[in-house]
């Protein structure tokens, strides 16, 4: 057996060679990509290769190497888990990146788990170890390149001290000394007592933070000191402390409540939510190892969730969605058969689930990796090694902000309901067809109404009365304002109609309207209204008004009058004296009453003799005439109407 | 639309202008509130510079008519011109308040 490698990695090969007692390979021999030797020549050896794809890693494990050491920058962002279940050995990293993203860590855990013992091969697993925190502690900044990693002969005493350390728990608690300077290395390791173990880098500025999570995974305390550099961290009864998935779990379950102050704020956060228990919902947790399920899951079971789901890859996240619609969905990325992004990109084409919030994790921290995330439809990303707090605090907001959305919708509906019941019952008060057509044959008239609401409930309204005095009484109102107040207002107007319906002078009835409105409208609102009847004997329209439109009468020789409006709206006095006109009326005369809306449209607004609306009426021969006519040009007009439309024709 | 004001000794002057429309009801809302709390004798509304009013602006009208009217603070509509006066001319609000031109 011997170590292959890139000749470029010499220093690398060498250390990996002195740690495995396996001799470096033949100069010759060395790798320049292991692609291109044949796969003989590479069996039973050991490679230092940089493997960026799990193609590159299917085609070496044909060569059955012993060992494959991952030997570059190259992040672990596909899945590894297949050949190290296969007994191939360990990746293990010598570089930053991959030293402290923990995904690694979990493939050599699991890999462990799957072969029942974590202990079965205990001088792969330190070297792993030994790897990953050495890393951390050197390479915790990004950046460096080539860096002197300490002296061989520190590093094997590391080696070793972890060794004893994980064979025998008892060391490990006690002091561990071992201190190695090298003057012209970079660093230096220095152990305290208490079995603290300390690394100051030299005249190096950068404080390094980034290994931290990892050594965080890996020991039981650890502080940093920036201002000199410096991480300490202990390790203490590593066998039981820190490789046990129960310890796992009980160092998750202390940090959480050692976080008890935190939380109490949240639960203030969370009463904004009424008669909702956000620690019901349903989560569902989607990873294909085990040891970051479980993690996730007692991560979510200490801060209170009890609905937790899981799924062990993305074909069958996506089926589970479908089954127990869950109300969030925390999503690895890295899985097999279906991966992350694919199961976003299904949730987010079905109309279902488009706003089901997924959180995903990753171990990716690349700018276009967290873009590839959002642009498959991920709703927020939580990096790994997942932090608790973090991803309890992203999970608490989205639950949150789902059952906000779900309320204000359910309100939504509610009012959406009540209000289409409320435009039925206002439709009442409106005439029907048939009213309108017995009043036709009572008075023989002809009429034309058009009403156009411009939302849902209207402040307008207009009705066609047989009044005392058995003449046919009509009038248009127009409420201020819009909307339910303005509505309320016609009912009220209604039911005043008919209570008042023995006056039979219009201007005592808008002065009686007036004061019985007034009491029960707010100040600042009213109502313009035209109420009159059609004298048939005297030809003549007998009216009120209060600052309505003016009412227009096209007589038969084509020519139009235009009626009299001035008066002060109804329902801001009781002491208002309302003029009673007279307007000729003679057979054949067609009268047009209407809503602002249209003379607005279609008429300057300083001209009082309404130009554009006499100049159309004198066309017209017949109700049902004029209305088309007033119609169509509305429509011509390229103003936007945001007003409620009425517009009644009768033709004597 | 703007509001501005200005102190006399024996009136308060708000001037108005540009657009009188719903949209100015929490302003107008707050002159009068300010009105109120500034020991008002009396209350000048020139109107000059308004160009449109709608029917939420006379509602106005009407508020501030009603609320200074609690108090018997006395209220001027000045100089309405344009279409303002024509709707002051059509809803007789020359019958209602105060009007100067």
């Amino acid at each position: 057996m011997f170590v292959y490698g890139h000749k470029a990695n010499q220093k690398n090969l060498k250390l990996i060679s002195e740690c495995l007692g396996v001799p470096l390979a033949p100069s010759e021999k060395g790798l320049k990509n292991a692609l291109t030797l044949k796969p003989k020549e590479l069996e039973n050896q050991v490679l230092v290769t940089g493997i960026k794809s799990t193609q590159d890693l299917e085609l070496l494990l044909e060569f059955k190497p012993r060992l494959i050491i991952q030997d570059t920058a190259h992040s672990v962002d596909f899945d590894l888990s297949p050949a190290l279940l296969e007994g191939r050995g360990f990746f293990l990293s010598l570089s930053t990146e991959t030293a402290y993203k923990s995904e690694l860590a979990h493939y050599v855990y699991r890999t462990m788990e799957a072969r029942g013992h974590p202990y079965e091969d205990p001088d792969s697993l330190i070297i792993v170890l030994q790897e990953i925190i050495a890393n951390a502690i050197m390479y915790g900044n990004i950046g460096i390149e080539s860096i002197d990693r300490g002296s061989l002969e520190g590093m094997s005493a590391l080696e070793k001290k972890l060794t004893e350390a994980f064979e025998n728990p008892d060391i490990a608690q006690k002091h561990v000394t071992l201190s190695f300077n090298k003057e012209d290395s970079d660093y230096l390791f220095s152990v305290r007592d208490q079995g603290v173990w300390t690394a100051t880098k030299k005249n190096k500025e950068n404080p390094f933070l980034r290994g931290t999570s990892i050594v965080e995974e890996y020991t039981s305390s650890y502080f940093i000191d920036k201002a000199s550099s410096r991480v300490s961290f202990s390790f203490k009864n590593i066998q039981s402390e820190l490789l046990t998935r129960q310890k796992a779990q009980t160092e998750i379950t202390s940090y959480n409540e050692k976080e008890g102050s935190a939380e109490e704020e949240e639960d203030a956060f969370s009463s904004f939510l009424t008669n909702v228990d956000i620690y019901e919902s349903c989560l569902l947790v989607v990873d294909d190892l085990a040891f970051n399920r479980q993690i996730i899951s007692s991560i979510l079971k200490a801060k209170g969730f009890n609905n937790i789901h899981f799924a062990l890859d993305g074909q069958e996240a996506i089926e589970k969605v479908r089954d127990i619609n869950p109300d969030l969905m925390i999503l690895d990325l890295m899985m097999p058969k279906v991966d992350g992004y694919e199961v976003c990109r299904t949730m987010r084409q079905d109309k279902e689930y488009r706003k089901l919030p997924i959180i995903i994790q990753t171990a990716l921290e690349s700018s276009i990796d967290r873009n590839k995330a959002f642009t498959a439809g991920a709703t927020d990303i939580v990096t790994k090694p997942i932090n608790s707090s973090e991803l309890t605090s992203r999970v608490l907001i989205h639950l949150e902000n789902r059952l906000f959305m779900k309320e204000l919708t359910a309100y939504q509906a509610r009012l959406q309901e009540e209000l289409e019941g409320a435009v039925l019952m206002q439709k009442e008060i409106f005439p029907s067809p048939e009213k309108i057509k017995d009043l036709e044959t009572a008075f023989n008239v002809k009429v034309s109404a058009e009403f156009q609401a411009c939302s849902e409930l209207t402040g307008d309204m207009w009705g066609l009365i047989k009044d005392s005095k058995k003449r046919l009484g009509v009038y248009v109102a127009d409420f201020s304002g819009h909307g339910v107040s303005a509505a309320v207002n016609t009912f009220r107007l209604d039911s005043l109609l008919h209570t008042l319906s023995k006056i039979d002078c219009p201007a005592n009835l808008l002065h009686e309207l007036s004061a019985k409105l007034k009491p029960s409208m707010r100040p600042g609102h009213y109502a313009t209204m035209c109420y009159g009847y059609i004298d048939q004997e005297n030809e003549e329209f007998v009216y009120a008004a209060s600052g309505c439109t003016p009412p227009l009468i096209r007589l038969p020789d084509q020519s139009v009058h235009v009626c009299e409006n001035a008066g002060i709206p109804i329902g801001i006095s009781a002491d208002i004296t309302y003029t009673l006109h007279r307007a000729p009326f003679p057979k054949g005369s067609i009268l047009l009453l209407y809503s602002d809306a249209l003379s607005d449209n279609l008429c300057d607004l300083d001209d009082p003799t309404m130009g554009p609306l006499v100049a159309l009426l004198k066309t017209c021969t017949s109700p049902k005439e004029t209305i088309q006519t007033l119609l169509e040009a509305m429509k011509k007009s390229n103003d936007v109407v945001d007003d409620d439309l009425t517009l009644l024709a009768i033709q004597g | 639309m703007d509001i501005t004001f200005d102190k006399h000794s024996d009136h308060d002057l708000v001037k108005l202008s540009g657009r009188f429309t719903f949209v100015d009801h929490a302003a107008f809302k707050e002159m009068v509130e300010t009105l109120l709390k500034s020991d008002c004798q009396k209350c000048v509304l020139d109107l000059s510079g308004i160009e449109f009013v709608d029917s939420a602006g006379l509602g106005m009208l009407l508020i501030i008519k009603d609320e200074l009217g609690k108090k018997d603070i006395p209220l001027v509509l000045s100089k309405p011109s344009g279409q303002v006066e024509k709707m002051i001319k059509v809803s007789h609000f020359d019958q209602l308040f105060t009007i100067e031109s």
